[in-house]
């Protein structure tokens, strides 16, 4: 993965003279003030004072962009490719923008690290737009929205309703909402535990069955049955407010973030976007006859989200 | 008539014709004499003065911005005060008199417009507005919140108030209800009509209050997503006259 930034391309021209020789008596006495110098010394102080903003992520045509290895549906590697919606939605938008995305893995953790240590420059990663991570991170978003839920195994009969989680062990990893969600003092008869990331929690679940369930974002959920069929998404347990999944980068790339809502806009509205979600996560469609209003979502969130410091309101 | 050329001979220039114009002759001549008196030309700065330690005394708070007409005045009092007072040998009667008047007539407008911010000019009272009811509210509880206003924080007749509620998500590090969260204001003040308002976070809502109200109650109801805590706070409250 590339995390070199393209070199401006605006270089002051050279500037050709002509020979003394050919020179009239008023060009001579021109050269003694040397306007070209002068002049490119200007703008050169001009745009430095002028414009804050780094040159475009989009320059070089190539972006570098974080995203997950472990949630099939969403964002996994099987065999060196990325795959799932997030990676399906991040080639979509800069593709609309002139670029193309050089994927590398980014725990969950580490999201916004690689993006303020410019180690990235886009995170694609069912990362959710909060009002806290707004005032480090610029979003463009959301392209997804999902509640928070509950797997379990599919063999279970015991857990169907939220009190039956009561005194249960639920599992979830660091670094997300959904386990700030579950550290809540409602939520404090739930045995909620952590681990490192995902894949040790479906091993929690279901080789060592130590949990009676794994909790994160439906939308995730649904990815983890794809390919776990001895596992199932239990749909009338969900917890919290709504996660609003965005693109994110550092700041100061405003000009850039509002291409990509635009493009991110533009796609929502077409039938790529039912398309690709459909695509990606068949198992969401197929259990949730409601799935276009449940995870699409509308255009007045993408601007009241989108490349600001706070929400719109 | 002719005009007075100077301090000396201000009190026989004058050619009168009739008895009206010697009236009008001798209140002027009294006027100058009064204008060009050594000792008159600090009564406009004391008077000026006067009116500032007093407006001082009697502030009645608020926003800044209500109280620009009264500044414009008194500066210019002052300033045309603090000039007759450093002109202290007038070769021209007329300035005198005009900067004295102008003085004096600063004066008494920037009272004017210091007695009409204190009627009817706005009251911050933000800091005495009462929050009775647990937060956070959300949307599928129905829980509301009650904000009270008491009888001392409406001492000042007035008959509107101004309301600003900053909601803000009740985790910031959780996800955002922001783009999705009104909150229904109703004032529920016996005496006054029935009004509802509807209010984005950050927003404003104005209530008209009956001519004797003593205590202001009001109701807030939140409609936010599912699952979604809200904290609801009153960030300005202004009493003020329509």
């Amino acid at each position: 993965m590339s995390t070199d930034r393209p070199a401006s391309t605006d270089r002051p021209a050279s500037t050709a003279r002509p020979t003394s020789a050919a020179r009239p008596l008023k060009a001579r006495r021109a050269k003694a003030f040397p306007g070209p110098a002068v002049l490119a010394l200007t703008a050169l102080v001009a745009t430095a004072c002028g414009s804050s903003e780094p040159p475009s992520l989009f320059a070089g045509g190539k972006v570098s962009v974080g995203a997950k290895n472990d949630q099939p549906g969403t964002g996994v590697v099987h065999t060196y490719k990325f795959s799932g919606f997030d990676i399906t939605v991040a080639q979509q938008i800069l593709k609309a923008v002139g670029a193309e995305p050089d994927f590398g893995i980014v725990p969950s953790e580490d999201r916004s690290a690689v993006l303020t240590e410019k180690k990235k420059d886009l995170v694609v990663a069912t990362f959710s737009i909060t009002v806290d991570r707004m005032k480090t991170l610029d979003f463009a978003g959301p392209y997804a929205s999902t509640y928070q839920g509950i797997m379990v195994r599919k063999n279970d009969k015991r857990i169907r309703k939220p009190e039956d989680l009561f005194g249960k062990r639920v599992c979830t990893w660091p670094g997300t909402t959904s386990a700030t969600t579950l550290e809540g003092p409602e939520y404090s008869r739930i045995a909620v535990y952590e681990r490192p990331d995902a894949s040790s929690c479906l091993t929690d679940l279901k080789v060592k069955k130590v949990a009676d369930a794994v909790s994160t974002d439906q939308m995730i959920l649904y990815g983890f049955t794809q390919e776990n069929p001895d596992l199932k998404v239990v749909p009338d347990i969900t917890y919290g407010s709504v996660n609003h999944y965005g693109i994110a980068m550092a700041k100061g790339h405003r000009k850039d973030c509002l291409r990509l809502r635009d493009a991110l806009r533009d796609y929502v509205n077409s039938n790529n976007w039912s398309h690709d979600f459909s695509t990606s996560l068949w198992a969401a469609t197929k259990a949730d006859p409601t799935w276009e209003t449940d995870y699409k979502p509308r255009t007045e969130t993408i601007d009241a989200l989108s490349c600001r410091d706070r929400p719109r309101t | 008539m002719s005009r007075p050329a100077g301090s000396g001979d201000v009190h026989h220039s004058a050619t009168s014709h009739g008895d009206h114009s010697i009236a009008a002759h001798d209140i002027r001549n009294i006027f100058i004499k009064w204008v060009m008196h050594p000792s008159a030309r600090w009564l406009p700065l004391l008077l000026a003065c006067a009116a500032v330690v007093i407006a001082g005394t009697d502030w009645p708070d608020g926003p800044a911005r209500q109280y620009t007409l009264w500044g414009l005045l008194t500066g210019l009092s002052v300033l045309t005060a603090a000039a007759r007072v450093l002109d202290r040998s007038p070769r021209d009667a007329r300035l005198a008199g005009v900067l004295s008047l102008v003085s004096v007539l600063a004066t008494v407008g920037g009272w004017l417009a210091f007695q009409s911010v204190r009627t009817h000019g706005e009251i911050d009272v933000t800091g005495q507005v009462r929050a009775e009811g647990s937060q956070p509210l959300d949307d599928a509880a129905h829980r509301t919140l009650t904000l009270r206003l008491d009888a001392r924080a409406l001492a000042e007749p007035r008959n509107a108030l101004r309301l600003t509620l900053a909601i803000t998500d009740h985790d910031p590090a959780g996800p955002t209800c922001l783009p999705d969260t009104r909150a229904t204001l109703s004032l529920l003040t016996a005496g006054t009509a029935d009004r509802t308002a509807d209010l984005r976070p950050g927003g404003t809502a104005d209530f008209a209050l009956g001519a004797r109200t003593t205590t202001v109650t009001i109701g807030v109801r939140l409609h936010t997503g599912r699952g979604c805590r809200m904290d609801v706070r009153t960030t300005g409250a202004v009493l003020h006259d329509q």
